[in-house]
């Protein structure tokens, strides 16, 4: 499982404006948080399973298409999602 | 996280003077503060993150809000994460004219921005913070103008950092390679 964090894309005047001085205030991403699951199918449960007990996932070893784990779609939709949020962490379930 | 290929998938985190900022780029599970231990990793993936950053990569879970000058600590111990086949090109230095280690105190001048390195954690600026125990780099290649790999019992991990192996990766840096206090 991991996340990234996305930052928004799109500056403010009002920010832009800022003093250097003004930098104390430390804000941070908000936290909202988009699971890929959300935005599109995620890799079987059986999948998850397997590399949770430590096995290699299907594809390494070419006995499951790389499109069978494939989060593109999702990854973009959820991006979206964070951009027009204004921000936030991108949530990538196991496997993904 | 598996992209497709260094040359084929890159994130890129834009280049703007933003009222919000993430203090770690990837990280752990968010859910899990202190255990059980993360396992994860991250591989064949190109990044680019060439303006404010704190840490690209940490393999612990985020960190904790004790403070904003004090991002990278409290996170939760990692164990087995991998970072296989990437490649970072990261600038540590965006609009500020000192090093990891300013306060804040100084900017190039002309440059108007809302953060200073202080408030992403100041004194680290690591591409990779490493904080728990089995983890392995291997086949990466890291430009960074920063800090390459940064570990240690202050690195955030519960239990202090142990048994990682660093291989056959390329890095150009101005920072330390490899920054580890005891």
């Amino acid at each position: 499982m991991a996340t990234f964090s996305v930052r928004q894309l799109a500056a403010s005047g009002a920010s832009s404006k800022r003093s250097f001085h003004a930098d104390t205030r430390c804000e941070v991403v908000p936290p909202k948080v988009f699971s890929l699951a959300d935005f599109g199918p995620m890799p079987s449960a059986a999948t998850n399973q397997s590399h949770r007990r430590g096995t290699p996932l299907p594809h390494h070893s070419g006995t499951l298409a790389l499109s069978a784990l494939d989060a593109t779609a999702a990854l973009t939709k959820a991006l979206a999602a964070a951009r027009t949020a204004g921000g936030g962490t991108v949530w990538f379930p196991r496997g993904a | 996280m598996k992209g497709e290929g260094t040359s084929l998938v890159s994130l890129f985190w834009q280049e703007a003077n933003l009222a919000h900022h993430p203090r770690v780029l990837f990280s752990g599970d968010p859910s899990i503060e202190r255990t059980p231990a993360v396992t994860w990793g991250i591989s064949d993936l190109t990044i680019y993150a060439t303006a404010f950053y704190s840490t690209i990569i940490t393999d612990g879970a985020r960190a904790c809000k004790i403070g904003p000058r004090r991002p990278w600590g409290c996170t939760a111990s990692a164990r087995g994460f991998t970072m296989l086949r990437v490649r970072i090109w990261a600038n540590a230095y965006f609009a500020s004219v000192w090093g990891p280690y300013s306060t804040g105190n100084r900017k190039r001048p002309g440059v108007h921005f809302n953060f200073s390195h202080a408030c992403l954690g100041g004194a680290q600026l690591a591409a990779a913070t490493l904080t728990g125990k089995h983890w392995r780099v291997s086949d990466c290649d890291i430009l960074t103008t920063g800090d390459v790999f940064y570990s240690g019992s202050s690195a955030g991990g519960y239990g202090g950092t142990s048994y990682g192996e660093l291989s056959r990766n390329s890095m150009r840096n101005d920072g330390n390679a490899l920054a580890m206090d005891q």
